[in-house]
């Protein structure tokens, strides 16, 4: 587990290209404390900051075949490495060392990019051909390592584990990209391959690159599908799903327990991080060390049920509070690891988490995301079903009252004509048709939040229709998906992939040197749940019905029964808190507003001035003014460079292999 | 009368811009609050309140429909035809 950066066909000295390395390297140190480590030669070079895990002594990288023919730098970890080693073995190839790193290389040596649907993990890694001089990159399925690349004018490649890397070289100079401002004002993030920043990507989810002096090619190995025919899918009773569900995720935790250090669990005291616990216990069951976050207010905190659960399944479990202080203290951190703007501070607890989980000594933990885009847990789901079966009786009474479980607010329309519940969600009501039907509440609401952008900022924009790049992106057979599934599709790619995992997910894991785990992204729990018949997973308006009954009587009946409860932290509470005030004044002055340009001087103090004075704040106030503080973040922290901007700290004993002087681990 | 009616469309403006984040130019009197994105479903249910409390009214089901609230136009046509009743 690590940070990996790299360089392909620069003109500059190799003295020039060691101490650009060292930069990059130095800049994600945190994901990689342990070792580093950089080859060059007169083509190409790779670097490699370590956080070991597995084979602690030998897995040292970049690391090379025995004839200096291969180099592979390597982020993330093979879970099967063990039965992928046994095949390899069987074919004729040795191994110098315990790690997967060296199993990965042996992997692509013997099936070129068809190894990566053999991989069951996450990863990013980057293989270096010296004899066909060229390089290829691949990052997994659903993108739970990042990996980002740009390309100067001069045609120089580059290519690191985040963005900030890239900027390190004189010749990449970061520009924010007003299409990308747009995207994460209406998604909560950009659409892949962009970033916030132009002409800097990055490899997309289950893709591949090649790069060669003749060709640049980028192709997918892996994608999210659904059935189209009735007989794809699966045939069995939902008892027998269950049980095969058990199976799957049982083997997931399984080989994600394999380590060389401790493996603990984050248990947040909903369903899934509960679940993933308990099969935890159930293969390993001596005494597991459990964390999870808590929250002053009531609104968010689950601590009661965090509790239960760790009582019930035999956790030693450690809580930790975060406080509305904590999330204005830590927030401008965060979105420096995070680099891009964030609509909620819901990452800030998260790595506040990690922080915790590092100062116990802890270096992986087991949680529980994918299990809402997979198995159908999320709202926005309802949503979709509750319209559609509206939309076939559009003047019904009593259809629309359905959105009352989603909306409690709703209910002050008791009694009331349900003619305005029609207008607010009745928007393109019958539409039913269109690939973006569940999402365009969601999607709409929040591009609302554009009013915000400065007049220059709107004119960039002028005639863009944002949705054309999400059109680009769905599969061929999209339109023969189902309501749910399709609904899934769009979590997945957009929600999960570019923002769950990444600002709320690796980001704030790896900035404490913390590897977090997936069970429910294991690609064999993936494409099974995806062929599971729709009401397996949303049962009428039941979420997550299968795994539920999975978990019947083996967690609590509270945790059973409870309501989706969102993760959510405070928002506007936190920036008025003592610390975060100040350079919350500062970055929403009209001076600081009008130099970034981005935002409307006049609205951001309106909207400051509201939320300091008023009891309530809506959840669109606490959004525009989450995205405003974190995109002033971004344009200090990134093009202005001022002392918003962690200082780079020195990278020591970096392991520096050349060409010339070849060393072979 | 005329006083009254500019009275409670000055109010209704105030409120609106009070209330919503957009620029002062881009909200005429017969813009339309809603479908324009400047007010969503929270801020429908804050102005009824708004709107009972300030005026001292009390909205009924079938006046709940998107026309009598669509523009601050509409708003003040809204009020003026209860206050009327009364």
């Amino acid at each position: 587990m690590c940070g990996i950066v790299g360089i392909y066909n620069s003109m500059d000295t190799l003295h020039s290209i060691e101490a650009l390395l060292t930069r990059m390297l130095a800049r994600i140190q945190y994901r990689g404390p342990d070792e580093s480590g950089i080859y060059i030669n007169k083509i190409a070079a790779l670097g490699s900051v370590r956080l070991s895990i597995i084979d602690i002594q030998s897995g040292q990288q970049p690391l090379s075949t025995e004839d200096g023919k291969y180099w592979i730098v390597f982020n993330g970890e093979i879970f099967n490495y063990i039965e992928l080693k046994v095949d390899l073995k069987r074919l004729g190839y040795t191994f110098r060392t315990e790690s997967d790193t060296e199993v990965l290389l042996n992997a692509y040596l013997e099936y070129g990019s068809d190894c990566l649907n053999r991989l069951n993990g996450q990863f990013v890694f980057a293989i270096w051909n010296n004899e066909k001089k060229e390089l290829f990159l691949a990052r997994d399925r659903v993108g739970i390592r990042p990996l980002f690349f740009t390309q100067t004018e001069n045609n120089t490649f580059l290519f690191g584990s985040e963005i900030k890397t890239l900027f390190e070289h004189p010749d990449v100079k970061p520009e924010i990209d007003p299409v990308s401002m747009s995207q994460v004002f209406t998604f909560w993030s950009t659409i892949t391959p962009r970033t916030i920043f132009k002409r800097i990507f990055e490899l997309a989810p289950g893709h591949f690159m090649i790069i060669s002096r003749e060709k640049k090619v980028i192709l997918p190995f892996w994608s999210l599908k659904f059935p189209v025919e009735k007989d794809a899918y699966f045939k069995g009773t939902i008892h027998e799903a269950a049980e095969e569900l058990e199976k799957l995720l049982t083997d997931a935790v399984r080989i994600r327990l394999r380590a060389d250090v401790q493996v603990a669990a984050y248990l947040s005291g909903g369903l899934d991080s509960s679940a993933t616990t308990a099969l935890i216990k159930k293969v390993a069951p001596e005494t597991l060390q459990t964390f999870s976050i808590g929250f002053e207010d009531n609104e968010f905190d689950e601590t009661p049920y965090q509790q239960e659960v760790s009582k019930y399944l035999g956790t030693r479990h450690t809580a930790f509070t975060c406080t509305r202080q904590d999330i204005g203290n830590y927030f401008p951190q965060v979105v420096w690891h995070s680099e891009i703007p964030i609509l909620r501070t819901a990452p800030v607890p998260m790595f506040c988490l990690s922080k915790k989980v590092r100062e116990n000594n802890i270096k992986v933990v087991i949680t529980g995301e994918g299990a809402d885009e997979m198995l159908a847990g999320y709202d926005i789901f309802k949503e979709g079903i509750i319209r559609e079966f509206w939309s076939r009786e559009p003047n019904s009474k009593y259809r629309p009252l359905l959105l009352q479980k989603l909306y409690p607010y709703l209910a002050q329309f008791q009694g009331k004509n349900k003619r305005m519940l029609k207008f607010f969600f009745g928007y393109q009501l019958q539409d039913t048709a269109s690939p973006f039907y569940s999402h365009v509440l969601r999607w709409r609401n929040t591009s609302n939040l554009q009013n915000f952008f400065s007049e220059d900022l709107k004119s960039d924009l002028n005639g863009f229709d944002q949705y054309e790049e999400v059109k680009k992106m769905l599969p061929k057979d999209f339109d023969h998906y189902g309501m749910l599934n399709k609904s899934q599709w769009l979590e997945s790619s957009i929600f999960m992939s570019s923002y769950l995992l990444s600002s709320q997910g690796d980001r704030v894991a790896m900035a404490n040197s913390v590897e977090g785990r997936y069970p429910f992204l294991d690609y064999r729990v993936m494409e099974f749940a995806a062929k599971l018949p729709p009401d397996f997973k949303m049962h009428g308006l039941n979420e997550k019905f299968i795994l539920k009954r999975m978990m019947d009587n083996r967690l609590p009946a509270s945790v059973l029964k409870r309501p989706k409860q969102a993760y959510r932290a405070p928002i506007a509470n936190s920036f008025l808190s003592s610390i975060a005030k100040e350079y919350v004044t500062d970055l929403l002055s009209e001076r600081d507003i009008n130099q970034t340009g981005m935002f409307s001087s006049h609205l951001v103090q309106k909207l400051l001035k509201k939320i300091s004075n008023a009891d309530l704040v809506t959840e669109m106030e606490n959004m525009a003014l989450a995205g405003v503080i974190s995109s002033q973040l971004i344009y200090h922290q990134y093009i202005l460079k001022d002392n918003f901007r962690p200082s780079i700290i020195q990278l020591n004993n970096c392991r520096i292999v050349h060409e010339q002087n070849p060393i072979y681990s | 009368m005329e006083q009254e009616v500019l009275t409670i469309k000055q109010k209704v403006n105030e409120y609106v811009l009070q209330h919503t984040f957009a620029e002062k130019h881009k909200i005429q009197d017969d813009s339309l609050i809603f479908k324009e994105g400047y007010f969503d479903s929270m801020g429908f249910i804050m102005l009824i309140t708004f709107i009972e409390e300030e005026f001292a009214l009390k909205t009924s089901d079938s006046d709940l429909i998107e026309e009598n609230f669509e523009s601050i136009n509409a708003i003040t046509s809204y009020i003026l035809r209860k206050k009327s009743k009364q």
